[in-house]
């Protein structure tokens, strides 16, 4: 009746270029134990790279097909408003849902986004506590509460 | 500031010209005085030319005068008219670029609060990583050097979020509407409801009108003004008025609205008075605020051209007051948003089963 991935572990792909950023967020999974895989990429292009297995990660199983994907927007190489907009004309990369994840609340931003396909928009809070409680609630409602496609489904 | 200094340049220029002009009228007329029956007509047909000249229908039109001086005064006159224009031009130029400026530094504003909160939660994060992992390894010196680096990163965020908060006025601005004010006084005082009952205050509210403003802003002026109000009062019995006066003629230009909001605390000194509305300017140091709430006060009220100030008497109390244009409010729709106001105010519960 489920969906083959419709149990943790997930795989979720991280894609922040700030060190601290990425370590806080990493930290924030590891406190929420909900025991899902993070995978970190550090600018735009290297998460195309990971997300159509090729580059450094043409390799077999060294980049899973992510059931979520985590993106800030201000990253080196591609930005992430490219990288969203590759994901979402691609049949087989559409289907994964995309939390823009960044600092700025700006309009413009929150709009541009969603034009191009975001499944949600969520401003980083400062507060240690706050990340925490985002953490807690993206995998909440992405992984617990929504359904998602399932992960070997390549038809368009 | 280099625009504010040009426009004043611009605005000295004008003035020149202007008293310029004036002295060469009333030199010419008074030595076309000296002569007679020509001099009346020749007059005459000057008064006519600067009557088109100042209804804007002539510019360049020569008189026709027999009297040269007469005509002399006519070219000066279209000359300066020209002059005047050309400034206006230029002055208008001036202001429309310092309004650019303007909104391009609210810009920078609003772009570098972004990126000073990068750094800011890696500090905050970092600092508890510290106290939460190696709290057993820390002496109580350690422990409270870790404190105050968390409060003051604490401390930088709500900065940096009241610097976002003041530029976004700059730069998002929400169209006009008609507003009833003791309508948005509910709301504030709904707001406001934890602090009035924690002091005990009494909240007088006179009749306010129904003015042409922006909403979100418009409350929040009223939520600084009547919650500094509050929380600087230490009077045993805080009262807070709201009030207001119409002047049909103010010396200052077209009709307006006086607001004021008084309260009986303490007062400020007079060498405070302007002091108070400086970014991030505090009278006391208190662990939420960071100053920045008169100073939105003051951004909202002069962008259409009102003016803020305050009148204290040191240990009495304080009023601060603010003008509100009435331009541009219909009388027809005056009566309709008081009307409504009045049902939100009084009759919601009433009205709700009918919907």
């Amino acid at each position: 009746m489920d969906a083959p991935n419709s149990h943790p572990p997930f795989d979720i792909l991280l894609v922040e270029d700030n060190p601290a950023d990425v370590e806080i967020t990493i930290e924030a999974f590891r406190r929420s134990r909900k025991g899902n895989h993070v995978f970190v990429c550090h600018d735009g292009e290297e998460a195309l790279d990971f997300l159509f297995q090729r580059g450094q990660y043409s390799k077999p199983g060294t980049a899973p097909r992510p059931d979520l994907i985590l993106l800030d927007l201000n990253l080196p190489k591609k930005n992430g408003v490219e990288v969203l907009e590759q994901v979402k004309t691609d049949l087989r990369m559409k289907g994964i849902p995309v939390v823009v994840l960044t600092t700025s609340d700006r309009e413009e931003d929150v709009a541009r986004c969603y034009k191009v396909g975001a499944n949600s928009y969520l401003t980083k809070p400062v507060q240690f506590d706050d990340c925490l409680k985002l953490v807690e609630d993206i995998q909440q409602y992405w992984l617990q509460i929504s359904k998602l496609p399932p992960k070997n489904n390549t038809a368009p | 500031m280099g625009q504010a200094l040009t426009s004043e340049v611009v605005m000295h220029a004008v003035f020149m010209d202007l008293i310029l002009g004036v002295v060469v009228v009333i030199a010419a007329l008074g030595a076309s005085f000296l002569a007679s029956a020509p001099v009346r007509d020749s007059l005459k047909e000057l008064l006519g030319f600067v009557k088109r000249v100042d209804a804007g229908e002539s510019r360049g039109e020569e008189l026709e005068s027999d009297l040269a001086e007469v005509n002399d005064v006519g070219r000066l006159l279209s000359d300066l008219v020209k002059r005047v224009e050309e400034a206006q031009v230029k002055l208008a130029r001036a202001q429309k670029q310092l309004k650019a400026t303007q909104k391009e530094m609210d810009e920078h504003t609003y772009v570098i609060s972004h990126d000073l909160k990068e750094p800011l939660r890696g500090i905050e994060a970092f600092s508890k990583f510290l106290v939460d992992d190696y709290r057993d390894k820390l002496d109580e010196e350690g422990r409270h050097c870790v404190d105050v680096i968390r409060n003051a990163a604490l401390r930088m965020q709500r900065l940096i979020s009241d610097l976002l908060k003041f530029s976004r006025l700059g730069h998002q601005r929400n169209p006009f509407e008609t507003v009833g004010l003791n309508t948005m006084l509910i709301h504030v005082r709904v707001n406001l409801q934890y602090a009035i009952d924690a002091k005990k205050v009494d909240l007088r509210v006179d009749k306010l009108p129904t003015v042409l403003c922006d909403a979100t802003a418009m409350t929040g002026v009223f939520h600084n003004l009547i919650s500094n109000a509050i929380k600087y009062n230490e009077n045993p019995h805080p009262v807070v008025e709201i009030g207001c006066e119409e002047k049909e003629n103010p010396p200052t230009g077209p009709a307006e609205y006086v607001v004021h909001v008084r309260d009986n605390g303490a007062g400020i000194e007079p060498e405070y008075f302007e002091k108070i509305f400086q970014i991030f300017q505090r009278l006391q140091r208190d662990d939420e605020g960071t100053g920045i709430g008169l100073t939105i006060v003051k951004r909202v009220i002069e962008w259409p051209g009102g003016r803020v100030w305050v009148e204290s008497e040191f240990g009495k109390g304080t009023t601060f007051y603010f003008t509100l244009p009435k331009r541009g409010l219909k009388e027809t729709q005056t009566a309709t948003a008081m009307d409504a106001s009045k049902t939100t105010a009084n009759g919601r519960a009433e009205l709700a089963p009918t919907v």
